[in-house]
């Protein structure tokens, strides 16, 4: 597949608060990245009805709807099916790594994350994903 | 309106870490007392609840670089996602835990306790 898009919109599903304005200030004031970011499954749906995400960082274990619940409800809608899904987690092992990826997402990447190299490894995901 | 520069995004970043320091007791107290009640009487909800509030403090306290707040966390998180019993601990897995969570009361009222500076310079 190839494309000419560069990656310009990320939204970020995260329910701890101090976790998303890290995320923001790295994404948006680092990265240069238009991003939006939400406390929680549902607020991320909403947001997605209006905000035309390229990429989709999920946190795994979150109150409520958990992320592979969200992932699920984003994969079901037609405009989100082939869009890059990351999952962001503690829970680093390669089995659960692959549990993860086996139910949709296209990278798992590790937390805790270092701020400032966050919007460049979510670049380079979006590259790996259009080279695939 | 121009944008912040490094020098103000650093500073609202060691804000960030200086509030999250101030919250870190009670989130420890909430812990606390949650492992404390699940000692009275365990139960496997009280697990699962020790297990998220330990995670959540874990993972943000690695990404705000309180990073010895963040093993301790960890280490409690570990020993009960690693446990053998769904609804109690062994004596064994109830002393590790304790001893994490020993550590983490007083790293989080700790005056010295250690901030690794978010830089925002690429490596």
């Amino acid at each position: 597949m190839s494309h000419n898009e560069s990656l310009e919109r990320v939204l970020y599903i995260e329910d701890e608060e101090d976790i998303r304005i890290v995320a923001d200030i790295a994404l948006k004031t680092i990265g240069g990245l238009d991003t939006r970011c939400c406390a929680s499954g549902p607020e991320g749906l909403a947001t997605l009805e209006t905000f035309p995400a390229q990429l989709i960082l999920l946190d795994v274990m979150m109150p409520g709807m958990d992320g592979p619940s969200v992932l699920s409800e984003i994969r079901n809608n037609e405009q989100y099916q082939n869009t890059p899904i990351v999952f962001i987690t503690a829970k680093v092992q390669a089995d659960e790594v692959d549990q993860l990826l086996s139910l949709g997402a296209n990278a798992v990447i590790s937390k805790p994350f270092e701020p400032m190299d966050m919007a460049q490894k979510l670049k380079d995901i979006w590259e790996d994903f259009h080279r695939a | 309106m121009p944008n912040p520069s490094h020098q103000d995004i650093n500073e609202e970043l060691r804000q960030l870490q200086r509030d999250y320091i101030k919250k870190l007791p009670g989130r420890v107290t909430q812990l606390v007392e949650a492992w404390t009640s699940n000692l009275a009487q365990p139960k496997e909800e009280t697990l699962q609840d020790i297990y998220r509030q330990a995670h959540t403090i874990a993972g943000t306290s690695g990404v705000l670089g309180i990073d010895e707040v963040s093993q301790a966390a960890r280490a409690i998180e570990q020993v009960i996602k690693e446990r053998e019993s769904n609804d109690s601990l062994s004596a064994e897995e109830t002393s590790a835990a304790q001893h994490s969570i020993d550590i983490l009361r007083e790293l989080s009222t700790s005056s010295e306790i250690k901030i690794r500076e978010i830089n925002l310079q690429r490596r």
